[in-house]
């Protein structure tokens, strides 16, 4: 990972994002506020050896919503998107993530990957998820993954049964869940800032019950 | 000095969905006390395990466990381990990103405060250091306090890291797992006389699980129970083993 | 008279016999027998001797199709031109194809794969039954005695007009889009299998045994009704190509499976290039049933398939395994759907898709959870295999989930060939189309070998020879 192109986000702009030759572009979204309708954000790997890295956090609650397509094109070769979301969903709070990530013909040696983990942590919050995959070329690494749930029952156990609480078992678990992404993460500022953020969140998330 | 009665479980009967594992299990537990519990797979030992420890997965049917006069099956998980209960599993769960030394500490602060409520939460670095001291006697590498709990661990290093947290939690009664599978010869020595000393010292009960007779070359037992069909069948001395291993488990439940 | 070129081509695809046969008919005659009104339907239903609750079905989907729009994604059907085709054939119509007009292609593939001279008439639909009515007999006269009902759904509909008309278009119904309204307007042939309770069926039920040409057909409509505690598997297709001179073919097919009853529904389809196969397959399961489609399609010039599988009950089960290959100018959309409509439901998608020679291959599935459906466990896997640097391959997966207490888990890759497995293969002295061959084979084996014995053995045939000449 690259620490010196690295920003960080606090929403998901309707933008379209052009990556030139040789370039590295990390983005961070720490996304605690929603917004209505859906963003469309495209990132265009327009040159040879362009990459791209996106990692968002988001930590919904009350009746937040999080819409957006995400567009990924491929178009040189050599080039990279990549993108990581992990979301973690209180009350009633909703995401709706698609994620369009198409490799044209010419795009030979393109890695891509798009994953979408989120955590439901109460009766009304909702997700959808739409990893698309548009290939063009064989010449490619491609795959995506996505998953929704709640805490993992067997994790909540190990960690009960060593005498934590129920709160405290299930905060180390949802930190835990967006620490495995973090750590790719090489800025320790922005790590710590949704460390913290994510502190917060769960603190409110007890406080509402 | 008479030893006390810690754990008493009285004809307790479990099921999961509609099929019944535990059939009417009765053991006495003393301060002090190794036990081993022997049966082939399926016989409902890991089972009885899991129920003491409250899954969830679990319904239990009938018959009551008191740990201390204490009605355990009332507790919720956290509570019986803050009871003093210790479960090694025999597969230790995987949690990633979670930190092992960061969990570690809480676990022990947390049965910390269960009992004294005045009592004083052990930071990361005074942590730390009791992890390293315990982590050097069962010869673990100690960048294993700041990786993700098990994940990534061989069968060996998940069974030390079991071990490990039972020493700085400092159960009444531990109930371990299949603790030989997974290690090798110099390894189950070093877990074993690490598991003898924290024995004598705490005064904990000990309960082994197994399915191989090799156990007792490590461990000597006050008492061995063989469990067939959810059941306690029989119970003995180690001539009970001798007989297994001449004929299998099937020469001791004909009798 | 010579026979112009063009309608020479002309008569190659349609499989008439000869110009002159063809040209005999009188030019009106020939108009009424292509594109669709109320007097086809109306002569259909007249012809099949229905009730008139059939027919006024019929003619409400027809109503239902002339509004409802062609779907607005998808791959390319501008090729369907709806005024030109042939919707129903009369009997008396149905000409023998002659077996010198069969293209060379599917000629080539039966020698290749070994057909026997028989079965190549029958495929080729220019034999008369097939000799496996024999076979077919005694397996019938054991399932009769267990009031096991297995007819054509023409003869279903005259023989159980009551539990036919229960079960008939509740999967279903015609408006669910513009193709299963043409299907209810027109449908013809098809299986009807009814399982009475605790009746287990140990042998496959197969669509081969009651076929007879006018049911290897375009509009066929399946309906499977597994009362509670039953199982069956039924078969339909085959591996070898099958040329077909009808170029819209838009089955659909509706399974209920009923408490603690298990169906398993089995396609292979290889139809000829001429193609556009696209079907409608739904299954409703109840309280701890379980539904299993295991789709094989390895032809047609576009298939639009999605099985579909509603977890109406707690308990129930779904599976849906499907296995795609995409050749030259070929493009399989292909998927499934599965929706959890209560607690305690588990499914299980797993799609392999290979794609080679400029074909396109697409996965398109659906998994939904509503509110309240709460102990869910899904599983979606879904791996293409490009083979080639001018095929495609897609991935449309969506997961709409509502209800926190569930475990959702999808996975994709998309790759060619791993560069270091071709190596070892070949360091052990294998070549590389060989060593190619091995790993598609092991690549598809997952789903192939769920598949009945002489059906699997076929298709790795049909896979290697798909590969020869592939490579290089």
């Amino acid at each position: 990972m690259f620490k010196n192109n690295i920003r960080l986000l606090d929403t998901i702009p309707n933008d379209t994002i052009i990556l030139e030759k040789n370039s590295r572009l990390i983005l961070v979204g720490l996304l605690e506020q929603g917004w209505s309708g859906q963003r469309h954000l495209v990132i265009d790997a327009q040159a040879k050896d362009a990459h791209c890295e996106c990692i968002f956090f988001i930590l919904g609650s009350h009746d937040s919503s999080f819409s957006a397509k995400i567009e990924a094109i491929h178009r040189a070769p050599f080039t990279s998107i990549k993108a990581r979301f992990r979301a973690a969903l209180t009350d009633s709070a909703s995401c709706d993530i698609e994620g369009i990530w198409k490799v044209e013909k010419k795009a030979i040696g393109a890695d891509t990957y798009f994953s979408h983990h989120t955590l439901l942590l109460s009766d009304k919050a909702s997700a959808k998820t739409a990893p698309y995959l548009e290939i063009k070329t064989d010449e490619v690494k491609a795959g995506h993954a996505a998953s929704v749930g709640k805490v993992d029952e067997d994790s909540l156990f190990y960690l009960l049964s060593r005498g934590l609480s129920e709160y405290e078992a299930r905060t180390l678990l949802v930190e835990g869940f967006f620490e495995a992404e973090l750590s790719a993460i090489e800025d320790d500022d922005i790590k710590n800032t949704i460390r913290n953020s994510v502190v917060s969140f769960l603190s409110h998330a007890k406080n509402e019950k | 000095m008479t030893k006390k009665t810690i754990l008493q479980i009285k004809n307790l009967r479990a099921a999961i969905g509609d099929t019944k594992i535990l059939n009417g299990v009765s053991l006495q537990i003393k301060s002090g006390e190794t036990h081993i519990i022997m049966g082939q797979n399926g016989s409902g030992k890991s089972t009885l395990l899991s129920v003491l420890m409250g899954h969830p997965r679990y319904d239990v049917l009938g018959g009551s466990v008191t740990l201390n006069k204490k009605n355990l099956l009332k507790m919720s998980v956290p509570e019986r381990a803050q009871a003093g209960i210790f479960l090694g599993f025999q597969h230790p769960q995987a949690v990633s990103g979670v930190t092992f030394g960061n969990f570690l500490r809480l676990a022990h602060n947390s049965i910390a405060t269960a009992h004294d409520p005045k009592s004083v939460p052990v930071g990361p670095a005074p942590f730390a250091n009791l992890m390293r001291a315990e982590m050097e006697k069962l010869k673990m590498d100690s960048t294993f306090i700041s990786r993700f709990i098990n994940e990534g661990f061989s069968g060996g290093e998940k069974k030390k890291s079991e071990i490990l947290q039972m020493a700085l939690l400092s159960p009444k009664i531990a109930f371990l797992d299949e603790i030989d599978s997974g290690l090798d010869i110099d390894a189950l020595k070093i877990v074993v006389t690490e598991l003898v000393s924290i024995q004598k010292k705490q005064g904990m009960g000990l309960v082994i699980v197994s399915h191989n007779p090799k156990i007792l070359d490590f461990i000597e037992p006050d008492k061995i129970h063989i469990m067939s069909k959810g059941k306690i069948v029989t119970q003995g001395g180690k001539e009970i083993v001798a007989k297994i291993e001449q004929g299998g488990y099937s020469a001791l439940l004909k009798d | 008279m010579p026979v112009p070129k063009k309608t020479k081509n002309l008569l190659a695809q349609t499989g008439q016999t000869s110009a002159f046969s063809f040209r005999t008919k009188t030019k009106s005659f020939f108009a009424a027998d292509k594109g669709l009104n109320e007097d086809i339907i109306r002569e259909i239903s007249a012809q099949k001797s229905e009730p008139r609750w059939m027919l006024e079905f019929r003619l409400r989907a027809y109503e239902i199709f002339l509004k409802k729009k062609m779907p607005a994604w998808g791959p390319d059907l501008s090729g369907i031109d709806f005024a030109n085709l042939h919707y129903y054939i009369r009997p008396q119509d149905r000409v023998k194809r002659d077996w010198k007009d069969l293209p060379v292609e599917i000629k080539d593939t039966f020698d290749k794969l070994g057909i026997p001279e028989a079965e190549r008439k029958f495929l080729a639909g220019t034999g008369a039954q097939f000799e496996s009515e024999m076979v077919y007999h005694s397996f019938a006269e054991n399932l009769a005695k267990q009031g096991v009902i297995f007819e054509s759904t023409d003869d279903a509909l005259k023989h159980h007009p009551d539990i036919f008309k229960k079960y008939f278009g509740t999967i279903v119904p015609p408006a669910d889009n513009k193709f299963a309204a043409l299907n209810s307007a027109v449908w013809s042939g098809g299986s009807f299998i009814y399982i009475p309770k605790g009746v287990q069926v140990d042998l496959p039920l197969q669509a081969y045994f009651r076929i007879n040409s006018e049911n290897m057909g375009q509009f066929e409509r399946t309906l499977i009704i597994a009362d509670e505690g039953s199982s069956v598997h039924y078969v339909e297709g085959c591996t070898a190509p099958t040329y077909s001179s009808e170029s819209l073919h838009s089955a659909v097919v509706e399974v209920i499976v009923k408490k603690g009853a298990r169906v398993q529904y089995t396609t292979i389809q290889n139809w000829s290039n001429n193609v556009y196969n696209l079907v409608t397959k739904r299954a409703a399961a109840y309280e701890n049933a379980q539904m299993y489609w295991l789709d094989c399609n390895l032809g047609s010039k576009v298939t639009m398939k999605y099985p579909s599988i509603l977890l109406c009950q707690k308990g129930a089960k779904g599976e849906i395994q499907s296995l795609a290959f995409a050749g030259h100018e070929q493009h399989q959309d292909a998927g499934g759907k599965v929706i959890h409509l209560s607690a305690n439901t588990s499914s299980t998608i797993i799609s392999k898709s290979i794609s080679k020679k400029g074909g396109h291959s697409t996965y398109r599935g659906l998994v939904k959870v509503v509110p309240d459906a709460n102990n869910v466990t899904t599983r979606v896997v879904c791996d293409a295999l490009m083979l080639d640097k001018d095929s495609r391959s897609d991935t449309y997966p969506v997961m709409d989930i509502k209800e926190q207490d569930v475990a959702i888990a999808h996975e994709a890759t998309v790759s060619k060939i791993g560069e270091e497995e071709l190596f070892y293969l070949m360091s052990r002295g294998l070549s590389e189309e060989q060593a190619a061959t091995l790993i598609v084979n092991g690549f598809a084996n997952p789903i192939v070998k769920q598949l009945p014995m002489e059906y699997a053995v076929e298709l790795n045939r049909l896979l290697t020879l798909e590969m020869t000449g592939s490579v290089g």
